[in-house]
């Protein structure tokens, strides 16, 4: 009798499909969400949808609509076959007005929903979000895929920092350090990466042009960067590339007077050398000059933090992990007259299979 | 020929490990960082290991309770204080375990209904389960340790997956080491001490262990699989989130899977709850075990029809839980009385049974 | 039948008996059955009264051989003057010679191709054994085939079938059991096993498990499998049908017990575990690191076989997140033309590998090659072409098809392949905690499941960490010095242990 009662208990359910479906062919996929600011405070929301024909085409297809919360924007997205879903989400992009507006609204409701991935790219448009998604470019796989590649890339081989909706997270809520993002610009007809935009909690306060944003990860983390070009004091340039920065922080006095002082251990190959001979006294000159620019290349870069009033170097972190008992609000107080010192040291290790 | 059936009955005495730690181990370690670090911030490592030890401690108190003859608690109640207080004591332990499997079951179907399907209806899964509880109590405690056995080796390779996170991690986050008072560690012990619940098991599993002295050192294996366990979760999610972010967070861990990012899988965390279920099933099986125990020692009533009647009881409860509120609550209740029971009960039973064996001889 | 009481059935379908004898009734007299016999039209009774004292020969045309009959048994009957059966018996040059009374026995042994002599009246008979057998020759086993090793199978012959078994194992203690079952088919059965390895136990259990059956026909070895079996309501096989040779000897000196049955090429091997079910004899031909590393893929295979259907239901019905972006747009791709829901089309392809299958097993073998191919190509490519199911789909499908026939044991392919259609169901109603659950309950079942008595899980559960050695992995003969733990034999140690001393003093460079 228990058997028989539990089978068709069983049946009972297998009967009554207990749970709503999102068949992979039928929901659509969103690869690429902009937010602008939108009129009366609204949020303008574009969104891009991949279609998949049998034959491996991709055909893009966007949506425009706004509404006060990006979740009610769903709601709106008329013309798009509903439920959204935003689980393959792997690029979010800003409009600039937007970005410093605020961009805690729109990001509230992905971190929320079990459904969103937390590797998701997120970056800042210099003008309209929305323009961008909306352009006709001729990506082969759309500009969804193309954007994301295109930021992974700069991460892996580039000089941009490590960057993802987890981390955005992850130094908006900490203590002692700011977000940032990648800032990106149409130009003509693709898209590059103009620099990176810094944020104070969650609003775009300034940002940084490329060589800047070379400089900030070089000195931020340990980081393999990509290629960097050193403009020589004899008029002959460098190409430096795999150029790996090893850091170190010390904070001394973390709750009294601070004193930060930053080593920066660089190991370099050089990739080109535009002189004649590349001898070793010509290395060993590279190397002095580039101790040189990132010595007062990286100092300006943290007046202008300070200036801002922003951490993106986390040094107020860094200060919290070296001190006992920690004090933020003297740290705060004193952070925008700190005296910072920075030490690069910078070996080069090849030189390629020529002198 | 009977006492070699009953001998059928027994399990080695190693297994008591798997059944301790999977009984500890269950839909806690999903989030419990953040109730630590709520108190000890990034000193929340150093809590997870003290609790270790002081379970430990409790572990050898119970075998110090148990003492040598092949009798659980239950037994014990009995002799030691009579058939009415003794039983009285009992129902309360039954109430207590029918709690545990409430809380186990609500729990994650809560986490599968939050994650997977929102529309879930909370009897169906329930149902389910509870089915499949019964299909293991009616093979006997067998298949119950069987079941907690392979509970805990069928999904220890996820504890691989905590490299990924770790990508992403700054473990810096750690330091400075002990940065905090010890009312704060205190606090942080005392909130620890959910995730520990689930030894008491040992009470109940004891006589049907072959070798019974033996098994100590197992049963301290057992706590110490957990604290690793707990250790490696609470390491990685100081490391991985900020602070605030992680109060924010309500499912941590479930959170950084999300980080792991395989050739052909990403989003793990659908695969990391579709483990889980495995991992929580010993907590309800040994539970409702350990209630029904109960029930057919002090109100003989054969497990075989009692069991139907709790698992029914749990049902109920389960579908009448409906919302967060009401799951953080029974937790907090469950959290409080397992802390009573642990930090006052089991030491003034030690007490009792040192001093009455001593007495006797 | 025994009237069911109302409450339990299932419990009440374990509980009762079946197949347990009832005690035997009523007697007849040698008369009645010879007069009762002779309405067969091959039953010969044969009254000679020219001799001195008048007898009468009773057999069975189609069962005697008549060659014996003349030449061993007329010769002598109208040579000596028969004055008894005693007499008789010393003449006659033929072994298995017996002078009975006992009507019900005298009728056995006539069933069985004896001549029975009956002197004048008299209630004594002279019974003597003139069967004659016809059977097949010895061929290559078809179902377990292997490349590497004997290719020597049994055939439906019991005496050529303990023939080949005796002579692989010249042991003395190696001891065979006649037992004989079924009320119509009377069909011996010989147990086999090798006495102080054989766990007595496990011995008892078998013969009087055995000696209970009461059923009318035994066609083969398999219907005795299946009452033998601890729980005969699961898919799972609890004893391996084999006709390997090499396979029986090895079970046997493990410990197992091996029954044949008259009539079958098939024997049975019990108790057996889940393990042995992956084993494939020509693992033991193969070096220990190669056969181990066969034998995990065979168990992965056997997972794949199970799961791969059924998670790409879960996984396209409910959380098409899993995929990366660029495997996500590639099945998007070969499923946007399809009209059907994913547990539609896998069914569909599914049942259809299954009917191909089915065909093929039922067809002549050269017509099933054919229809093989046939089916596979061109229904797969015609079904993708017209937009029924995607090519993604039909990869993944006939990738389990093949990987459940890496299985070497027959019975465990079928029950692969039956499992997967509950968990594709579960599947689409729950997604992947749907898989989660319904593994938990085939868990929970295989927990529970005993091969005469012993876990079908050992040696993974129980734990028994000394039984590895030849379970999910092969490790090489040296270090697989005892006998598995899990046949709960007496005698333990398989060779004597000699050169670990040895090797410990050697450093490189010293021979």
């Amino acid at each position: 009798m228990k058997k028989r009662l539990a089978v068709s208990l069983m049946l009972c359910l297998l009967l009554t499909s207990c749970v709503s479906t999102e068949i992979i062919d039928e929901v659509p996929v969103v690869f690429i969400a902009g937010f602008d600011k939108g009129s009366e405070g609204k949020i303008k929301g574009t969104i891009s949808l991949q279609r998949f024909k049998p034959n491996q085409e991709v055909e893009t297809r966007t949506f425009q609509a706004e509404a006060h919360t990006s979740k009610g924007l769903r709601n709106k997205l008329s013309g798009v076959p509903k439920p959204i879903t935003i689980g393959k989400m792997a690029v979010m992009l800003f409009g600039e007005e937007e970005a410093e507006k605020g961009v805690l609204r729109v990001l509230d409701s992905f971190l929320r929903d079990p459904a969103s991935g937390r590797l998701m790219y997120i970056g800042v448009v210099e003008g309209s979000a929305g323009d961008l998604i909306t352009e006709e470019f001729e990506y082969l796989q759309g500009i969804g895929p193309f954007l994301q590649i295109l930021i992974r890339q700069s991460i892996e081989y580039g000089n941009m920092p490590q960057n993802n909706l987890h981390l955005f997270d992850y130094k908006y809520y900490g203590k002692g350090m700011d977000p940032y993002m990648p800032l990106l610009k149409k130009n003509e007809d693709e898209i590059i990466v103009s620099g990176l935009a810094l944020f104070k909690g969650e609003k775009m306060v300034g940002e940084l042009d490329l060589e800047e944003m070379f400089m900030f990860t070089l000195i931020n983390k340990n980081h393999k960067a990509g290629l960097f070009e050193v403009a020589l004091s004899d008029g002959n340039f460098a190409t430096l590339h795999k150029v790996k920065s090893h850091v170190d922080y010390t904070i001394d006095n973390g709750n009294t007077s601070p004193e930060v002082s930053i080593k920066v251990d660089i190991k370099a190959n050089i990739a080109q050398y535009t002189g004649d001979k590349l001898d070793d006294k010509i290395k060993k000159m590279i190397a002095k000059e580039f101790e040189e620019k990132i010595q007062k290349d990286s100092l300006k870069l943290i007046k202008k933090f300070q200036d801002l009033q922003i951490d993106p170097l986390a040094l107020g972190d860094r200060a919290r992990s070296q001190t006992r008992q920690f004090n933020f609000s003297n740290w705060e107080d004193q952070y925008t007259g700190l005296d910072i010192k920075i030490k690069p040291t910078v070996g080069i290790l090849e030189s390629g299979i020529i002198d | 020929m009977e006492n070699n059936r009953k001998k059928d009955l027994l399990v080695s005495s190693f297994l008591v490990m798997f059944i301790i730690h999977s009984n500890q181990v269950g839909v806690g370690i999903l989030g419990f960082p953040r109730y630590i670090t709520q108190y000890t911030e990034q000193d929340a490592w150093i809590v997870v290991i003290i609790t270790g030890l002081i379970f430990h401690v409790f572990v050898w108190m119970m075998y110090v309770i148990l003492g040598d003859d092949n009798e659980d608690i239950i037994d014990l109640h009995k002799k030691w204080f009579g058939s009415w207080i003794g039983g009285f004591l009992n129902i309360l332990f039954m109430l207590y375990m029918l709690l545990g499997a409430v809380i186990v079951l609500r729990t994650s179907i809560e986490v599968i209904q939050a994650w997977m399907f929102p529309e879930l209806q909370t009897w169906i899964p329930a149902i389910m389960y509870l089915l499949l509880t019964y299909y293991v109590l009616a093979g006997g405690f067998r298949t119950v340790v069987g079941v907690s056995f392979f509970g805990v080796i069928l999904p220890i390779w996820l504890i691989t997956t905590a490299v990924s996170p770790a990508k992403f991690s700054s473990f810096t986050n750690l330091l400075p080491v002990f940065d905090h008072s010890l009312k704060e560690f205190a606090m942080g012990i005392k909130q620890m001490t959910l995730s520990y619940l689930g030894a008491e098991i040992l009470l109940f599993a004891y006589p049907f262990l072959k070798n019974p002295k033996k098994s100590r050192i197992w049963a301290h294996l057992g706590i110490m699989g957990t604290t690793v366990i707990y250790l490696i979760v609470m390491v990685i999610s100081i490391a991985f989130y900020s602070d605030e972010q992680l109060q924010q967070t309500i499912w941590s861990t479930l959170v950084s899977w999300k980080m792991v990012e395989l050739p052909f899988v990403e989003r793990f965390e659908y695969i990391g709850i579709t483990f889980w279920c495995f991992v929580i099933f010993p907590n309800l099986c040994l539970y409702i075990w350990a209630a029904t125990r109960i029930g057919k020692k002090t109100l003989h009533i054969k497990q075989k029809h009692f069991s139907i009647v709790l698992l029914f009881l749990v049902f109920l409860a389960c579908v009448m839980i409906a919302t967060r509120e009401q799951i953080d609550m029974l937790n907090t209740v469950t959290a409080s009385i397992g802390t009573y029971f642990f930090y006052i009960y089991v030491p003034i039973i030690f007490l009792y049974s040192v001093i009455r064996r001593r007495v006797t001889r | 039948m025994r009237m069911l009481p109302k409450r339990d059935l299932a419990a009440e379908l374990i509980d009762v008996k079946w197949f347990q004898k009832a005690p035997f009734k009523k007697e007849m007299t040698l008369d009645e059955m010879l007069e009762d016999l002779s309405k067969s039209s091959d039953f010969v009774t044969y009254h000679n009264k020219r001799s001195a004292i008048s007898y009468t020969i009773i057999y069975f045309a189609s069962i005697i051989d008549p060659a014996q009959l003349h030449r061993n048994v007329l010769p002598k009957l109208n040579e000596c003057e028969m004055k008894s059966l005693e007499e008789l018996e010393s003449k006659i040059p033929i072994q298995n010679l017996e002078i009975t009374s006992d009507a019900k026995k005298i009728q056995e042994r006539l069933m069985n191709g004896y001549l029975a002599v009956r002197l004048s009246n008299d209630s004594n008979v002279l019974l003597m054994d003139l069967s004659l057998t016809k059977s097949r020759d010895l061929s290559a086993p078809e179902i377990e085939f292997s490349v590497m090793g004997p290719k020597e199978g049994l055939i439906e012959d019991l005496q050529t079938n303990m023939n080949l078994i005796r002579r692989r194992i010249p042991h003395p203690k190696l001891r065979m059991k006649q037992v004989t079952i079924g009320t119509v088919s009377k069909t011996k059965v010989i147990v086999i096993y090798i006495e102080d390895i054989a766990s007595e136990q496990n011995v008892n259990t078998v013969m009087q498990r055995l000696e209970d059956i009461d059923f009318d026909i035994i066609a083969d070895s398999s219907f005795l499998g299946q009452m033998l079996e601890d729980n005969s309501f699961s898919v799972f096989p609890q004893m391996i049908d084999t006709e390997r040779t090499d396979r029986i000897t090895g079970h046997l000196n493990y410990g197992a017990i091996t029954i044949l049955a008259e009539g079958s090429s098939n024997a049975l091997i019990g108790p057996i575990n889940f393990g042995q079910l992956l084993v494939s004899f020509e693992d033991y031909y193969l070096g220990w690191n190669i056969a181990s590393f066969f034998r995990i893929i065979r168990m992965f295979s056997i997972i794949m076989s199970i799961v791969a259907t059924p998670l790409y239901v879960a996984v396209l019905t409910y959380h098409f997140e899993l995929f990366p972006s660029k495997l996500l747009a590639t099945l998007i791709s070969s499923r946007s033309d399809i009209p059907f829901i994913p547990v539609i089309e896998v069914l569909f392809l599914e049942i259809t590998i299954d009917l191909l299958r089915e065909a093929g097993a039922r067809m002549p073998s050269k017509v099933g090659q054919t229809l093989g191919i046939v089916g596979g190509i061109v229904i797969g490519t015609a079904a993708v072409e017209a937009s029924l199911t995607s090519n993604i789909l039909l990869i993944i499908v006939a990738l389990s098809a093949l990987a459940s026939f890496t299985t070497p044991v027959y019975r465990m392919t079928n029950t692969i392949r039956f499992l997967r259609y509950p968990l594709i169901l579960f599947a689409h109603f729950l997604g992947l905690i749907g898989i989660a659950l319904f593994s938990l309950f085939v868990l929970v079942h295989l927990i529970r499941l005993t091969s005469f008595g012993s876990p079908y899980l050992a040696p993974l559960y129980p734990p028994r960490l000394m039984d590895w050695y030849d379970s999910f992995f092969r490790l090489p003969y040296v270090m697989q010095k005892k006998r598995a733990h899990f046949f709960r034999t007496e005698k333990v140690s398989r060779f004597l242990d000699k050169k670990e001393k040895k090797r410990n003093s050697l450093d490189f460079d010293e021979q």
